[in-house]
């Protein structure tokens, strides 16, 4: 009996493996940032570029940049990195000035899984 | 062969319902690990496989394998089952082994709050007695568990106190109330307590360091560790049994993936019941929702996005 509900059990996924488009891939986590996590930088910075661990799904992905008074620094649309899905760049306003920014962004991977995050980064002129 | 059918047309459900895949064990930021020892706080498509051996008392090591599965069917709800079958090797006498009693479990996540990191789910728990093998401790009575279960990440703290915001707790209650108050076990009777189990997860995330509050440079495999220490509490509470607890101190480390976890922990018995030296336990879960999203690892039912 216990053997038999085994062997149910391994042609099930044995079914969904071979009917799942999507099979094996996972959230996109974020891998590394620049300006980095919680890093001090020294110079106006034109782009936030964010890299995740997988495929993300553009037009589904936000991120915002706020200063400390909670204005958006955005100066455009988020775009992928060329060549690159796993990567976002948001351009930035031009000449930032000294302060603490914070980053909100929400990625969403091909396998249309969401995640979420936000970190500071700090710029010192 | 007719009856068979189902074998395909389950899996082609599935898939033809999922548009857009949930996440598991998230509050916002927070992602939660599948904790060892104690139950998790959300409800994902899940399979998990833990591996153990400890020394019950002096005189005796049980060897083990655990398999649990859920299966999400809403969003927030979903039932699963488990299986154990152990090896229990007494010193100077003959060995057996056999399978535990069957368990199964209704679970719904009541509350999901990304902005504070919490979670809370409630849970009913059921081993049905005179499943498994009495050789290897399967009761003959069935046991019903209900149980609330809860998470909280700490990513809420402000900016001067960064450096914990990668903390989280799990933990959560249980019930056990046995169907009936007595029962027979090699030839004798043997009563039923009631019986309180109760679990905390301390952990710290490293993934969650890396990307939430300071990149610290940290590389694989260690950007994707998270330490903890689990402790687990089961108190008998009445029929001739009240203070017999057992408790153990599980310190450990979990590694996520992408499709799956991998954990070990020590399980240090905290009084004289609750086990002689050391023992170990591993872990391997894997993420059905992220191996499947669109089948096997989707909600049976749920709203188009």
């Amino acid at each position: 009996m216990r053997w038999r509900a085994i062997f149910v059990c391994a042609v099930l996924l044995g079914g969904a493996v071979l009917l799942d488009p999507v099979a094996g891939q996972a959230h996109a986590f974020l891998r590394r940032a620049a300006p980095g996590v919680g890093a001090t930088v020294h110079a106006a910075p034109d782009n936030l570029r964010l890299w995740f661990t997988e495929q993300l799904e553009i037009p589904l992905c936000r991120v915002e940049v706020v200063d400390s008074d909670g204005h958006s620094v955005l100066a455009g649309k988020l775009r992928m990195a060329p060549h690159n899905r796993k990567e976002l760049i948001a351009p930035l306003k031009k000449s930032l000035p000294a302060g603490r920014y914070r980053v909100q962004w929400k990625a969403v991977s091909t396998d249309r899984h969401v995640t979420h995050g936000n970190f500071m980064f700090k710029l010192t002129n | 062969m007719k009856s068979y059918l189902y074998l395909f047309w389950i899996p082609l459900a599935f898939w033809l319902v999922s548009f857009h895949a949930d996440a598991h064990g998230f509050a916002g930021a927070r992602f939660f690990p599948s904790t060892i020892a104690t139950e998790d706080p959300f409800v994902s498509d899940e399979l998990s496989v833990n591996v153990s051996s400890f020394r019950e008392d002096q005189n005796s090591r049980t060897t083990g394998a655990d398999l649990d599965y859920t299966k999400r069917i809403t969003r927030r709800f979903g039932l699963g089952f488990g299986e154990s079958f152990q090896h229990v090797n007494p010193d100077g006498a003959p060995s057996s082994s056999g399978f535990g009693n069957l368990g199964l479990s209704a679970q719904y996540l009541v509350l999901q709050n990304g902005d504070h990191e919490t979670l809370l789910k409630i849970a009913v728990d059921g081993e049905i007695g005179g499943t498994g093998n009495a050789d290897v401790g399967a009761e003959p009575t069935s046991v019903i568990s209900p149980g609330i279960f809860f998470g909280k990440g700490f990513g809420d703290l402000p900016q001067s106190m960064s450096w914990l915001r990668p903390l989280a707790v799990t933990g959560g209650l249980a019930f056990d109330m046995p169907l009936k108050s007595t029962g027979f076990a090699d030839g004798a009777i043997e009563r039923n307590p009631h019986v309180l189990q109760a679990g905390l997860a301390i952990e710290y995330s490293l993934p969650y360091l890396q990307s939430q509050v300071r990149d610290v440079g940290l590389g694989a495999p260690f950007d994707r560790l998270i330490p903890l220490v689990e402790l687990t509490f089961s108190a008998p509470l009445d029929r001739g049994q009240s203070g017999d607890t057992v408790s153990t101190i599980n310190p450990g480390v979990i590694w996520v993936g992408d499709n799956f976890q991998l954990g070990a922990e020590a399980i240090v018995p905290a009084n004289h019941r609750s086990g002689d030296g050391v023992g170990v336990i591993f872990q391997l879960h894997l993420f059905v929702d992220d191996l499947f999203p669109r089948s096997l690892g989707a909600p049976l039912f749920r709203r188009r996005r």
